[in-house]
């Protein structure tokens, strides 16, 4: 399985070949160009293409339970809350080790 | 009490417009809603449809934010099983009709009717408090900070969800393309449910950090075909 957390169709289509028999593909970033697929490669192999959205709420207790488990955590970069704007361009401008979190108080 | 006291928030006025603070009296929870003091709110790219107006139907003003953590404040009528001062917090899926064909079969994310997102269909968490329908609260552990649960309520339960509902087995080969704010998150589930775990990404440097959140393989798309890769 491949898990596509790019934002680029193109990145994913260079991938696909590496699929493996029953393979997947599940996009989970939102890509701002076409997904180019030679339809052919699916077939074979039984090879797919699939999406997933977040989950629900007792989905996000389970995460959370998951990372206390395993010790799993974020890398944030951390803003207070009255530097929103500069936050947000930091996030969208990819630059971000990892993720960008505003802290109210 | 004057404006200028009032609790601050984010909002962006119009389609593309900038994050302008303002600064309102807290609002009274409607019935099944519940007024939560953030303590915490993730940026997510997807804040862009908000701010940019890419998501069809959004009204402006709009506070963008739906990875947020907190406790509650205030409890609305009709909201079973949260209290004041319970942590709690909301994350993409922000609410559901709960009357429509998929909400029947128990498939909220895929409410046909009114599914809800944080930030998009109501004011998010960039801002002190904000209004949230209880059935979309996630109980926040203990041993978890604020901050520490904010990006897991969407990047984290993107990453995890996908991963266990995928199929995929223990020792399976389990390839992650892209270390980034969603990558490095699913390269740790990855490699703790543990799944054969590949990170791709560009640049050397990912390497090594790959290798730490627990990626048993390395590869650079820069330098090598990943594909290929794969399938050695």
């Amino acid at each position: 399985m491949i898990l596509a957390t790019v934002t680029s169709g193109q990145a994913m289509a260079a991938v696909l070949p590496g699929l493996g028999i029953d393979g997947k593909l599940v996009v989970l970033g939102a890509p701002h160009d076409p997904l180019s697929v030679p339809a052919g490669l699916l077939i074979g192999g039984r090879r797919s293409i699939a999406g997933w959205p977040s989950g629900t709420s007792i989905e996000s207790e389970d995460t959370m339970k998951f990372a206390v488990q395993t010790g799993i955590r974020s890398r944030n970069e951390i803003f207070p809350l009255e530097r929103a704007p500069e936050a947000y361009e930091r996030m969208i401008s990819g630059k971000a080790r990892f993720r960008v979190v505003l802290q109210m108080s | 009490m004057p404006a200028a006291s009032g609790n601050r928030a984010f909002q962006v006025a119009a389609a593309k417009g900038a994050l302008d603070l303002v600064r309102r009296e807290p609002a009274e929870p409607g019935p099944g809603a519940v007024r939560l003091r953030v303590e915490a709110c993730g940026i997510c790219h997807s804040d862009v449809l908000t701010k940019d107006g890419l998501w069809p139907g959004v009204s402006y003003p709009r506070v963008p934010g739906h990875e947020v953590a907190g406790s509650i404040e205030a409890v609305g009528r009709d909201v079973f099983g949260w209290q004041v001062g319970d942590r709690a917090g909301v994350g993409w899926h922000g609410g559901h009709c709960g009357h429509c064909d998929s909400c029947r079969r128990g498939d909220f994310v895929t409410c046909q009717v009114n599914a809800q997102v944080p930030g998009i269909s109501y004011d998010g968490g960039y801002a002190d408090t904000m209004i949230a329908p209880a059935g979309a609260l996630a109980r926040i552990p203990e041993r978890l900070s604020a901050v520490e649960a904010a990006p897991l309520l969407c990047a984290g339960i993107t990453t995890f969800n996908s991963l266990r509902h995928s199929g995929a087995r223990a020792g399976d080969l389990v390839a992650v393309l892209g270390v980034g704010g969603l990558g490095h998150l699913a390269v740790q589930f990855a490699a703790k449910m543990s799944f054969d775990t590949v990170a791709i990404a560009r640049g050397k440097d990912k390497e090594a950090l790959s290798r730490e959140l627990g990626a048993r393989h390395a590869i650079d798309s820069e330098t090598s075909d990943p594909a290929a890769e794969l399938q050695r």
